[in-house]
């Protein structure tokens, strides 16, 4: 039994297929890249595995445990996190409070304010935060803001980590960064992760598995040099003018 | 029986006609701009007020200081864009709503200060006249109200539909990005679709003032009958605030001319408060 | 980089001001005889409790209630309800008053905090209208002529003593609250629903329940300062009651002081009640309304982080009010 068991989903928006019947599995421990064109469909996805949306039909659990029509909030509790492609920083409250109040929710209503302290500094440290922890997060930069998004996501507690294009608009510096960080999730936290990525070369080097996803529908799933030789995968990109490459 | 619900029907259209107007307004300011101008009617009741003042002064019918009154108003609205609203149009909407819910009360206190918290009324030669058709019999102001009301918002239709402007406008309404890649500039475009909602609510104004007693603090009655019909209508929908205004106007009537008529106040409250509560982007919105 | 757990001296010291200044408060009616202070200091009082509690929902939830006069109406008339048909003493029933307009809030919360902020907003005014005109024509009510009650006589300073106390107690209770949530998990829970609810739902927030709570706290204080307002000026009807300006001038309190703390609206409470005093004075009394709108206009446009805000250094400090922990934020 894997981790998440996404079976069957489909959402519309009015006339818009966004989804089609995708099927996902991602075990415990596993990194599963999820790539696409845009408007494929990723974070959408994102948005109806954690809760943002409803789907149409198909099921989720995590763990055995059914997902679907729950709030955002109970599905972060059951134990999945996530991170936006445009961050979403509680910009007027301190690096060091954001992290706070995932810690404090994060996992259920019996955090106190000096256990959840100490995890936001774990998780700052864990991200290369620490030092930033009582500046207001609207001043951080933007690779800044994308490891205090992973922190708070992390100190939620989650046995699975939904990236969306954390590496969007990072310089190379920045992304190898990022893909360190990553790699740790998996080896130091035993992190289940999903990431939506368009830099390819940090997809294919980090995952285990990779899926692709292209106008609401999976064309193909497997170990990254399949998927990169497979036919239907390279049409899609370069059918649809995706130079992200 | 019949015969009386037929007449607080009609009477309900004549009316909701004249809110039909300022509500079109307003649909449209939201539509572009994305707030809600609560101080939409305090500048309708400056029209009444202006047009009640050039009556008793001058003598002037009220459709015809229109043609002053309308000009004054539009200034006060260009000045209220440039001073107040343009710096803060990219605040969230919740930081205009209180900036325009400030300026309502200067307006408030303003026509207060000025005139006094006296009821006024504007007692043309046929105020109190009506006119029969059939068994149902229609209040001239009523009337007259409905037909101008009527001429703005087919003007308003038509300009949206045609002029190049009037396209831009509604391309901004459905999509705001779309519009903005395509080389529209949304500041000149919202700067005349407040300028639009201005003037419905002076056209307005003046007919309301017609056909009610005034005072101050009226304004806050009138707009919670056009958030009403305009929540009702979907937020952004012009057809919709006219469909509003409508059933607001017949809801109202029928309610005071079958129960007390101080129950016919709560009607455009609680159909804010239901709409909101049920199905907030209402019967045609474009959704929250 | 700052140690977990320790509680900043700044804090500290604040707080200690704070709670000496409402102690020394409480022994004015020692220590003068004038009958205008205390009453002047009863209606700040209570314009304290109304702006601190508004801030629960409007500035810490971002939740803008632009009728909240309706919970301070509550509790007026349902301790002058009590007080005409039961003979109560609105001493004793005024916590009812707290509770039926915490009721309250709860039923209407339950269907309105679901919308977007400005709705919201729409959306407590109209029900204060309903309210309002629920007043002015349901019998129990009294309609139009109200209700009168007969004020207590102990002797006229001792009376207004009594008074006094009574508002300084509810505005002590009120502030003691409103800090305690800044301080407590539930004020980050409200701070992070105030910056980005979608956001605060991810990281497990469970947003609708912390709203729901906070708009029935923001109700319940000024249901009980109303419950007390009826007894001291002993004759209610709904104009008084509904007075709008309630409404608008707790909203300019709170973002004039600094929206989110709990100092803020205490400082905008006093601000406004001297302006209202000094305006009493000098200015004619329709004006007060245009000096109103123009607070608010200034506020919004320049200092929409409130006086507070300004002093600490825009664009404004971590906005959960003195959290244990690090609070002095600066620009990265």
């Amino acid at each position: 039994m894997a981790l998440l068991e996404v079976r069957g989903i489909s959402k519309r928006f009015g006339g818009l297929v966004a989804l089609h019947r995708v099927d996902l599995a991602v075990e415990s421990q596993e990194i599963l890249g999820l790539i696409g064109p845009n408007g494929s469909g990723k974070t959408t996805l994102f948005n109806v595995i954690s809760g943002i949306y409803r789907p149409e039909e198909g099921s989720i659990r995590l763990d055995e445990r059914d997902l679907v029509g729950r709030s955002p909030s109970t599905i972060c509790r059951a134990g999945i996190g996530r991170t936006f492609q445009i961050v979403r920083p509680f910009a007027k409250l301190s690096v060091l409070d954001n992290v706070m109040v995932a810690a404090l929710y994060g996992q259920g209503d019996g955090t106190g304010l000096s256990a959840a302290r100490g995890e936001a500094f774990r998780w700052l440290t864990f991200v290369g935060l620490a030092d930033r922890a009582s500046v207001q997060a609207g001043s951080l930069t933007l690779g800044q803001r994308k490891r205090l998004e992973v922190a708070r996501a992390l100190a939620t507690g989650p046995k699975l980590l939904l990236l969306d294009e954390v590496m969007a608009g990072l310089n190379p510096t920045e992304t190898e960064q990022a893909m360190l960080l990553v790699q740790r999730l998996r080896e130091q936290i035993h992190l289940a992760v999903i990431m939506v990525e368009h830099v390819m070369m940090a997809v294919m080097g980090i995952s285990d598995r990779v899926m692709v996803l292209h106008h609401g529908e999976k064309i193909a799933e497997g170990k990254p040099a399949e998927v990169a030789e497979n036919p239907m995968v390279v049409e899609a990109y370069l059918g649809t003018n995706d130079d992200r490459n | 029986m019949a015969v009386a619900l037929l007449q607080a029907v009609v009477t309900g259209v004549l009316v909701g006609g004249i809110y039909a107007c300022m509500a079109v307004g307003l649909s449209v300011v939201f539509g572009v701009m994305n707030i809600l101008n609560i101080a939409h009617a305090a500048f309708a009741l400056l029209s009444a007020y202006l047009a009640f003042w050039a009556f008793k002064l001058w003598g002037l019918d009220p459709i015809l200081s229109l043609l002053g009154t309308i000009p004054i108003l539009l200034a006060l609205g260009a000045g209220t864009y440039q001073a107040f609203i343009r710096p803060i149009r990219n605040s969230p909407p919740l930081m205009s709503l209180l900036l325009l819910f400030g300026l309502a009360h200067i307006l408030e206190g303003g026509m207060l200060l000025a005139w006094s918290g006296d009821y006024r009324s504007i007692n043309t030669s046929y105020t109190a006249t009506s006119f029969a058709l059939g068994e149902i019999t229609l209040s001239t102001t009523r009337s007259i109200g409905f037909v101008a009301s009527a001429l703005v918002v087919g003007g308003l239709s038509l300009f949206l539909k045609r002029s190049y402007l009037g396209k831009a406008i509604r391309a901004t309404m459905q999509e705001r990005e779309a519009a903005l890649l395509m080389g529209v500039d949304i500041d000149h475009v919202s700067r005349v679709a407040f300028l639009l909602g201005i003037g419905t609510a002076a056209v307005g104004g003046t007919f309301l003032g017609l056909v009610y007693a005034f005072y101050p603090y009226l304004h806050f009655m009138w707009i919670g009958r056009l958030f009403a019909i305009v929540v009702l209508g979907g937020m952004g929908s012009v057809g919709g605030a006219l469909a509003g205004s409508i059933v607001l106007g017949v809801a109202e009537s029928v309610t005071a001319s079958f129960t007390a008529s101080v129950w016919s106040e709560l009607v455009a409250y609680a159909i804010l408060v239901l709409t909101l509560v049920v199905r907030p982007s209402g019967l045609f919105g474009r959704g929250r | 980089m700052s140690q977990p757990g320790q509680q900043t001296r700044g804090q500290v010291m604040r707080a200690a001001v704070g709670a000496g200044v409402l102690l020394v408060l409480a022994t004015v009616p020692v220590l003068t005889s004038s009958i205008y202070l205390m009453h002047v200091l009863i209606v700040s009082f209570m314009f304290v409790v109304l702006a601190v509690s508004w801030n629960i929902i409007g500035g810490m939830a971002g939740y803008v209630s632009f009728g909240h006069v309706t919970f301070f109406a509550l509790g007026a008339y349902l301790t002058a309800i009590l007080y005409r048909d039961l003979g109560a003493s609105p001493f004793l029933t005024a916590p009812l008053g707290g509770i039926l307009a915490a009721a309250v809030a709860f039923f209407l919360g339950w269907f309105t905090l679901r919308l977007r902020e400005d709705y919201f907003a729409i959306a407590t005014l109209g029900l204060a209208f309903i309210f309002e005109v629920l007043a002015w024509n349901l019998p129990v009510t009294g309609g139009g002529s109200g209700i009168m009650l007969t004020a207590p006589n102990f002797g006229i300073h001792l009376t207004k003593a009594v008074f006094y106390l009574c508002m300084w107690a509810i505005m002590v209770a009120t502030v003691f609250t409103s800090w305690a949530i800044g301080r407590s998990r539930f004020g980050y829970g409200l701070a992070s629903i105030r910056e980005d609810e979608a956001a605060a739902e991810v990281v497990g927030v469970r947003t609708v329940r912390l709203k729901r709570v906070a708009f029935v706290l923001s109700a319940f204080f000024p249901g009980v300062a109303g419950g007390i307002f009826s007894y001291y000026i002993a004759y209610i009807e709904p104009g008084t009651v509904f007075d709008h300006s309630i409404s608008i001038n707790v909203v300019i309190m709170s973002i004039l002081g600094g929206i989110g703390t709990t100092l803020g609206p205490v400082l905008g409470a006093v601000i406004l009640s001297l302006v209202s005093e000094v305006m009493n004075v000098v200015v004619v009394s329709e004006a007060k309304l245009v000096v109103y709108g123009v607070i608010l206009v200034s506020a919004v446009l320049f200092l929409p982080q409130g006086i507070l805000g300004r002093l600490r250094g825009a664009p404004g400090p971590a906005a959960v009010a003195a959290p244990a922990g690090p609070s002095q934020v600066q620009e990265g």
